[in-house]
Parts: structure tokens; sequence; C-alpha cells
């Protein structure tokens, strides 16, 4: 029965997750450290794009370099058996963005898990691994 | 009924039962066959970037059940948070919940009862529906529930 460690945050009001093995460090959004592959979460999922401004900002490692996603605010890491990880029922795969294939249960209800790596990939065309 | 003729009007068609539910302020219908379950509603997360059809996901019992709006593809008035009923249906290979006000009472329906589609009905209304069924001195409409999840997978 593998681990895997994820981190749970806030994003527009929602809890959302994404595997610690992906995430390079999380830290207070700096007013002026900005680069090239960078986004506020909400606005690169479409969830209320013009609320406040994201007070914590997460570094993600991808082929292309670094990219930060915006993000409100972190609330836990969580250690969770890989079974608890489930996938997208199938009426809703296809609908889904290609960052979200799975969830697991929270406190009763659904939190789901981003793929930050696919959707860096989506937003800055990162080159195909060869 | 001897094999091989016809059935003559107004003798006993088959009675089906079927689950009568409200989305706003209208009465619906599915055949009982369909519905899985009735849940209350749980919390439901939204997908981000998801059709407006629907409503988002709701754990059951462990798993992840997408919820149909289905008042959002009606065009009618929405539940209260929290406070709806989750019919979970299915039809063919999929699984799905509808996220409705409440789950009424279960009737058998005869499939002479049936009468056309309103023709003062709006089309995207129209098309979810096989016909309507009078209940009482309510008309119910029955629900064509492959028509909902098509839309829905159209997006």
């Amino acid at each position: 029965m593998a681990d895997c460690q994820l981190l749970l945050f806030e994003v527009a009001g929602e809890r959302l997750a994404v595997r610690s093995s992906q995430v390079r460090q999380v830290w207070q959004s700096r007013l002026a450290a900005k680069s090239a592959q960078s986004v506020a979460l909400a606005q690169a999922l479409d969830l209320a794009p013009g609320s406040t401004r994201p007070s914590y900002e997460v570094a993600v490692r991808t082929p292309a370099g670094t990219a930060i996603f915006g993000i409100d605010r972190a609330r836990d890491i969580l250690a969770v058996a890989e079974e608890q990880l489930v996938p997208l029922p199938p009426l809703l795969r296809p609908l889904a963005m290609p960052c979200i294939k799975e969830g697991l249960i929270v406190d009763g209800s659904v939190v789901l898990v981003l793929d930050l790596c696919s959707l860096a990939a989506t937003l800055w065309s990162a080159p195909a691994d060869t | 009924m001897a094999l091989g003729t016809d059935p003559q009007p107004g003798s006993l068609a088959a009675e089906v039962p079927h689950l009568v539910f409200s989305v706003g302020s209208e009465r619906y219908a599915l055949p009982l066959s369909q519905v899985t379950s009735v849940q209350p509603e749980a919390p439901i997360t939204r997908v981000p970037a998801a059709t407006p059809l629907l409503r988002g996901v709701m754990n059951l019992r462990g798993a992840l059940l997408a919820v149909v709006d289905l008042a959002a593809a009606l065009g009618l008035s929405q539940p209260d948070r929290g406070k709806g009923h989750v019919l979970v249906v299915r039809c063919a290979e999929l699984e799905a919940g509808l996220l409705v006000e409440q789950a009424d009472e279960v009737v058998s329906l005869n499939a002479n009862a049936t009468e056309p589609r309103l023709a003062t009905l709006p089309s995207e209304r129209a098309e979810y529906l096989d016909g309507h069924v009078r209940l009482g001195n309510s008309l119910v409409g029955l629900l064509r529930l492959e028509r909902v999840l098509e839309a829905v997978q159209r997006g």
C-alpha cells in the first residue's frame, strides 16, 4: 500500500490538492517577483478570476523550468494511501480539464487533485518529453 | 391477449413504476428502473471550467458522483443550496446524480395515459421530455434521462 503526500490548498473558496512530489516550494506572494511562467490559479481554472489577489504561491517543477501558481492559502499536508485517490466518474472525464483526473474524500466531501505539471504544460506549451 | 395481435385501444398496457420528483415549481417523473437511490444533497464540489449543466461532484459512499443541475438544464429556479436531494440514476453504462428539490412519490404510469409534449414548452425544455401525464391536478413531465446525459456530455 503506497502512501503519497498531498498539499491541500484553497482557491476562490474551493479546496483543491496537488501531489507534493510536484511542489518545489510554497511561499507568501511576492509583489515584485514574477516569472514568465506565473499565473493565479483562480484565473487558470476560471474560478472567479477577478477575485482577491493570491496570498501564496506554489512553485512547481516542470520540464521547462519552474511554474508558479498563485493560491489563496495552503491548508494542510495529507498523507494518504494511493487507493484513496479515486478517478473521476466516466460522465465527467471528458468534460474536466486535462489537469484534473482524480479526487479524494476529505471530511466527507470531494477534493479534486490537480496535476499542476500538466496544467503548466497546457498554459505555457512546454516541449514534449523526448 | 392472443399472440401476434396488436393491443386494442383502451386495453391494459403495462403499468410502469415511476419516481415523481420536483424541480423548481414543476414535477417530473423517471422510470423507477433508472433510479438507483435517492440521497440527501451532500456538499457538492465545483469542477473548474465544466459545463453549467454540471453542478459538480459529490461523495457517494467513497466514490465520486457527477451531479447534474437539472434545474439549469430545464431552465427552472434552483433549490436552495444544501436543501435538495440527489437522484442517483443509471442510463446505459453511465451513472450520475440529478439534483432536484425532492422526491415526491412512486406511481405506476400507464403508457396509454401519456399526453404529447405541450406545444408551448420552451424548446430547450421540450427536448428533455417524452410527454406529460396528469396526476391529480398537476401535469408531470416524463423526463428522457438519456437526452439529459447527452446534453451534459456535449458540454
